[in-house]
């Protein structure tokens, strides 16, 4: 492996630890929830659960692989490092029990697809936030 | 017939593929799981071998035992329905790595807590069943062999229905399951007829999971010497040792509890399965128990695990009187001997996480059996009391 795009990532992750960006989970604005607990959110991404507190179908939104939100967003929701989703996820996918959320390439990109989908689940850094979504869940 | 099958599957399977591809926002789903492993052991009497492979290691190395590449392509059709087919080449039970279709089945959610699935799927005997096969997606570097290698089919072609419910205590998933299954364990034709069983799993928010599986079918293992030593027997006064020993249509069963628990940085898992034969195969009782600790990207881990025969299910009661009879006595201690599968594990591991999607691991075992164990091909000088070391090394992927 190249140990220097290894060095560098540690050198983000420890980056983006450092600079403590908040993460927001957000939903359709039209969504019923009002808010939502951590265990739930943690749910909807790890697989164990296909359906959004409303009973409706949950469509999930990932960030980009490697992102410091999300791997904010899976240490502070679910207590759980990338290789762990990733684990967890390759125990679903090949079992045929279920498919890992659709992967986006930016919170802009996320907030589009919440915006346009009333079953829609994603999470941004807070200080993306704005009309187009809702929040339900803040983490630090 | 297994064969045609593949000719018919994989053109298939490369089209939905280039379909897939070729399909913007596509319906179609390509993932795969593979292992490059090697294995060698501190003895040359006996091969260290997995699930009815017909070869192993022993102190020459063996990239055989773990190494394996499975592809898989889902469809979601619509909401409610959605394909699997999973392929996967691996050292068989035919003695060659000869591509399999694992699984090829179709799903209909019906409603987001029912699930329904008709055709190929893996058999859920185990805790593991469904993903024992990818190394990326277990802590240790195999499943471990005193639990899983009591039963030689790891699929059936049938149907299964699930239903999830969420409680005060966690999400309760109960499935039931019912077909056939048939494969090769070490060049025998093992076929499980009429199978039938059940699975209810507990995961908790917590994250404990508690699992309690039963399975019960009739099974047929193709071995003509042990059908030609039957119908001998059937022709002497000791007919009823021959029909201990008739290898069709026997009753089986299998059933096996289980807890995983993956929060923090610890992980724990443990089983305890029993294996009840009405034929010459052994009952065996199978548990281990595994804990690790995460330190960053690298995870060592401990397991412990046994192998009991509880049964031979066999009475030898052929006195030596003759010289034919003492032949006929030796033949059936013999098959007895050989389903012996006694054996206690000590096995020290660590995994590596040290890429996106690559995993590192490493293996050492202490295996003391009693009898023939889990081990194949073992020679004269196989011996009481001996303890084999295994060491192991596996690269896991999945993509």
């Amino acid at each position: 492996m190249n140990s220097k795009n290894l060095m560098s990532g540690l050198a983000l992750a420890f980056f983006a630890v450092a600079a403590q960006a908040q993460v927001a989970v957000v939903v359709n604005p039209k969504s019923a929830a009002a808010s939502m607990t951590a265990d739930q959110v943690a749910g909807i991404f790890l697989g164990k659960t296909a359906t959004l507190p409303s009973g409706a179908t949950a469509a999930p939104a990932d960030q980009a692989e490697g992102s410091a939100v999300r791997e904010q967003f899976y240490s502070k929701v679910a207590g759980k490092q990338a290789a762990q989703v990733k684990a967890a996820w390759s125990r679903l996918v090949f079992s045929g029990k279920g498919t890992p959320p659709k992967e986006l390439g930016s919170s802009a990109d996320v907030k589009k697809f919440v915006a346009a989908n009333p079953d829609a689940i994603g999470y941004i850094e807070k200080s993306a936030v704005d009309g187009s979504v809702k929040v339900v869940l803040t983490v630090d | 017939m297994m064969f045609q099958a593949r000719h018919r599957l994989l053109p298939l399977l490369l089209a939905l593929a280039a379909g897939g591809a070729s399909a913007a926002d596509s319906m179609f789903s390509l993932s795969g799981f593979g292992t490059l492993g090697l294995v060698r052991t501190s003895t040359d009497d006996a091969q260290y071998a997995l699930f009815g492979q017909t070869r192993g290691a022993d102190k020459d190395a063996s990239a055989e035992v773990d190494s394996k590449l499975g592809v898989q392509l889902g469809a979601k059709f619509s909401p409610m329905f959605s394909g699997t087919v999973q392929v996967l080449t691996k050292s068989n039970g035919k003695g060659n790595f000869t591509p399999g279709v694992e699984w090829a089945f179709l799903k209909a959610q019906v409603t987001p807590s029912l699930a329904v699935r008709a055709g190929r799927m893996g058999a859920p005997f185990f805790a593991v069943s469904d993903f024992r096969d990818v190394g990326f997606a277990n802590t240790a570097l195999r499943p471990p062999k005193d639990v899983y290698d009591q039963v030689p089919v790891s699929h059936f072609d049938g149907a299964d229905a699930s239903y999830q419910l969420g409680t005060s205590l966690g999400t309760l998933t109960g499935q039931v399951f019912g077909g056939k299954a048939s494969d090769r364990s070490q060049r025998y034709k093992v076929e499980v007829k009429s199978v039938a069983g059940f699975n209810a799993t507990l995961e908790t928010d917590a994250g404990l999971t508690l699992r309690l599986g039963y399975a019960q079918g009739k099974l047929t293992v193709g071995n003509d010497q042990l059908n030609g030593l039957v119908t001998t027997l059937r022709a002497t006064p000791f007919a009823a040792v021959g029909n201990q020993l008739d290898p069709n249509s026997s009753k089986a069963s299998f059933s096996g509890v289980g807890l995983t628990w993956d929060q923090g940085q610890w992980v724990v898992s443990a089983e305890y399965t029993q294996r009840r034969i009405k034929t010459f195969l052994a009952d065996t009782d199978g548990w281990y128990v595994l804990v690790g600790h995460r330190f960053g990207a690298l995870t060592p881990y401990i397991t412990v695990s046994e192998s009991r025969t509880v049964d031979s299910n066999v009475t030898n009661t052929i006195p030596a009187a003759t010289p034919q009879l003492t032949a006929l006595k030796a033949a059936v201690d013999s098959v007895i001997e050989g389903q012996r599968h006694s054996q206690k594990t000590f096995a020290l591991g660590a995994r590596w996480d040290f890429a996106r999607n690559l995993a590192l691991k490493a293996q050492w075992e202490n295996i003391r059996p009693d009898g023939r164990g889990y081990f194949i091909a073992t020679s004269a000088n196989w011996g009481n009391g001996k303890t084999v070391n295994v060491l192991s090394v596996a690269l896991d992927t999945v993509f």
